[in-house]
């Protein structure tokens, strides 16, 4: 079977000049790419005065779309479908703040990463409580399900927390400024985010970086030619500088660090 | 008896006597001799893709995957000598004065793999500008280290106690290695793979062309030496042309030998690129992932301020060797490990030889001593360090045998492929040559009837 699709391929390649050396559905093969992006993360991807979507995670997609010669067509995703819709093939590939973890690895695939950040801490202005992860212990924390924040908090670090479940860490932002709750945790560029989108809420972002957190591109599992054109222009993106300017634009009037954003390391497409 | 008619009915049968008899002649046999051309050009294409692809995984892109993991590995090691002495300030002279040494060394292993690495890069400029990169940062790193060494040596302070300042210039240079250093080295080592894949797909692709076109154009090229041979008979009442007859009988024996050899090179690049290739670069990056997994573990006992980090990592990076499924602690993973594990980089490598229950045994006494080093907080860096040290040469010796055996196969793999291939650059022309020849000897009599 094998053979005689690598010898229709080849009759193809003679036929057409183009010939897909992996499975026809690769997303280097596609016109049109359906990513999903968050919608709900301000300075991420959040819709602006238009309607339209902008964001971090909304440039770098359409960068990479445009890399692999394809027309972005954006599918708002929750954290909890990120996997789902990649499975489902409701989506091509995931651009949303998606941490890579062994976990997830074998349900899907990951390119880059294509940014390193870190989880980080975000109270109450006038709570001054909490000044490192273990003053976390009993407190009760934002919990966006299946992120993997509570995991690290709780299994990695041992601090034992109460959560307040929520689909988005947006939802918690006035549960958190009237006291309901006593932190969000996540990733410092959410973080950034959510503060930016609600200044009226008195808010302060902490400086508890407790991870090392690589933010990949969600891939359905064996595209291998896909996973690996996406390394290549994300590496293109930290050559040519195009990744520190992006990174500086949505983030640098937020107080965070990223004018020299340090290379990832990829992972390897499998 | 009138002539013309006759002449006619023999035209129509194309046995047409004088000019009109020898054209037809000519045709056929150009036709016979353009479809041996076909089926000869067809092989070559093909043993010219299968060649290009055995060199690409062989010797050029296979050889950097190499070279760029010792990199990677002696800059890793580098770092963490550097992080030993400062860790072990005053207190422990011998292992100060080890750890100095292999610095020096590692320093001279780095020059050498970054000069072979850009050799090996050889026209591919995007290559060559990240080694470049390389050399430059790397060049910033061994003044942060040596800035912060001399802090160190200042300093004169007890093993574990690293004053600030010193903690503050090793920071510097550990992040420039772990930020810009190491990711460039193992993304080539990575972007080395996707070329090998490519051009594997490519050879293979094109090797499943050239079956399918040697087939053919084979096929038709009896088929029209069949027909010269009919012909001849019909038009020269002669039953068989000896010489067409050696034609077909050799013309034949080419294309099952093309289609053979097609086929054992299929097998072979399969083998060299799956067996040989693919593994040797999972258990390649093992050791680069080995390597910083131990950074991990001393940067661990050095910087107080970053302990959560230096064990999130050096989690992920066990993860990434074995995986341990749910395993979101280092007392989970340890606990899993004793259950086996079959996915991971170290698992993508194994065979099922001794070599590889060796590597499985040393790795998880590794994440034991690991696990001894992180609870015993009374001992003294020098112990707590020396307690994993002594795991890790076993493991690393053991995967790096691993790594040789992989190696020879990859190596046999390659040998194979280019032998099967090897007379083919000699023997195509010698045999379309000599197959022309042999139609035109046939011919040639022919031909001679009818001037």
């Amino acid at each position: 079977m094998r053979r005689t699709a690598a010898a229709l391929c080849a009759a193809a390649l003679l036929a057409t000049g183009a010939c897909a050396a992996d499975d026809p559905e690769s997303i280097v093969d596609k016109e049109v790419l359906r990513i999903g992006v968050p919608d709900d993360y301000p300075l991420l991807g959040a819709p602006d005065e238009n309607g339209d979507l902008v964001g971090f995670e909304i440039d770098v997609a359409e960068h990479l779309a445009a890399e692999l010669g394809a027309e972005p067509m954006w599918v708002p995703v929750a954290n909890e479908d990120r996997e789902a819709f990649l499975q489902a093939g409701k989506v091509d590939m995931v651009v949303a703040a998606y941490s890579i973890t062994a976990d997830r690895k074998q349900e899907i695939d990951f390119a880059g990463p294509y940014v390193l950040e870190s989880f980080n801490v975000m109270v109450r202005e006038d709570d001054d409580s909490i000044a490192t992860l273990g003053d976390l212990e009993g407190k009760t924390v934002c919990d966006s399900r299946y992120s993997n924040v509570v995991l690290r908090i709780e299994g990695e670090h041992g601090v034992q927390v109460d959560t307040y479940e929520v689909r988005s860490f947006a939802d918690c932002l006035d549960v958190l400024a009237e006291g309901g709750i006593d932190a969000i945790a996540t990733d410092e560029f959410v973080l950034a985010g959510l503060k930016f989108s609600r200044s009226d809420l008195r808010l302060k972002i902490l400086d508890i970086r407790f991870s090392n957190e690589r933010i990949g591109i969600g891939l359905r599992s064996g595209d291998t030619a896909g996973c690996e054109a996406l390394n290549r222009a994300i590496t293109e993106m930290y050559t040519d500088g195009t990744m520190a300017r992006t990174l500086q634009e949505w983030f640098a009037s937020e107080g965070l660090d990223v004018a020299d954003p340090p290379i990832p390391q990829f992972e390897g497409c499998e | 008896m009138n002539a013309a008619p006759d002449e006619a009915a023999l035209g129509r049968l194309g046995l047409a006597r004088g000019a009109a008899g020898a054209r037809s002649l000519w045709v056929r046999a150009a036709v016979a001799v353009a479809a041996l051309a076909a089926m000869f050009a067809s092989l070559a294409v093909a043993v010219t893709a299968a060649r290009g692809a055995l060199d690409v995984i062989g010797h050029e892109s296979g050889r950097q995957v190499v070279a760029t993991v010792d990199l990677y590995v002696a800059l890793s090691d580098a770092d963490t000598k550097v992080a030993t002495v400062l860790l072990l300030g005053a207190d422990a002279p011998v292992e100060t004065e080890a750890a100095l040494r292999e610095y020096a060394a590692l320093r001279g292993d780095i020059a050498k793999s970054l000069l072979e690495a850009h050799r090996l890069a050889g026209a591919a400029q995007t290559q060559r500008d990240t080694i470049e990169s390389i050399m430059g940062y790397y060049g910033q790193y061994e003044q942060l280290a040596a800035e912060a060494l001399l802090l160190a040596d200042l300093a004169d302070y007890p093993a574990g106690q690293v004053p600030e300042d010193v903690l503050a210039a090793y920071r510097a240079a550990a992040d420039l290695m772990q930020g810009w250093i190491l990711p460039q080295a193992y993304n080539l080592t990575l972007e080395n793979g996707t070329i090998v894949r490519e051009s594997h797909d490519g050879a293979q692709s094109a090797i499943g062309f050239g079956l399918a076109a040697v087939a053919a154009t084979g096929a038709a090229a009896l088929a029209a030496l069949a027909w010269l041979q009919l012909h001849l008979a019909r038009a020269f009442r002669r039953l068989l042309n000896p010489s067409l007859l050696v034609t077909t009988a050799v013309a034949a024996l080419y294309l099952f030998t093309g289609l053979v050899v097609l086929g054992a090179e299929r097998d072979a690049l399969d083998e060299a690129k799956t067996d040989g290739f693919d593994t040797t670069m999972s258990l390649k990056r093992a050791e680069a992932i080995s390597t910083s997994l131990h950074a991990d573990q001393v940067r661990y006992l050095l910087d107080p301020a970053r302990v959560d980090v230096y064990e999130q990592t050096f989690l992920d990076k066990a993860q990434q060797l074995l995986y341990i499924d749910g395993a979101g602690n280092l007392a989970d993973y340890r606990t899993g490990l004793g259950g086996g594990a079959d996915q991971g980089l170290i698992a993508a490598g194994l065979d099922r030889g001794a070599a590889g229950d060796a590597a499985l045994a040393s790795y998880a006494s590794l994440i034991d001593a690991d696990a001894a080093m992180r609870a015993d907080a009374a001992a003294t860096p020098a112990e707590r360090l020396r307690a994993v040290t002594d795991a890790l040469a076993e493991y690393e010796g053991d995967l790096a045998a691993l790594v040789e055996a992989r190696l020879d196969t990859f190596d046999d793999a390659i040998g194979d492929g280019e032998d099967a291939i090897a007379d083919f650059a000699f023997l195509l022309p010698a045999a379309m040559v000599s197959l022309i020849v042999l139609t035109f000897s046939g011919l040639a009599p022919r031909l001679r009837e009818f001037r």
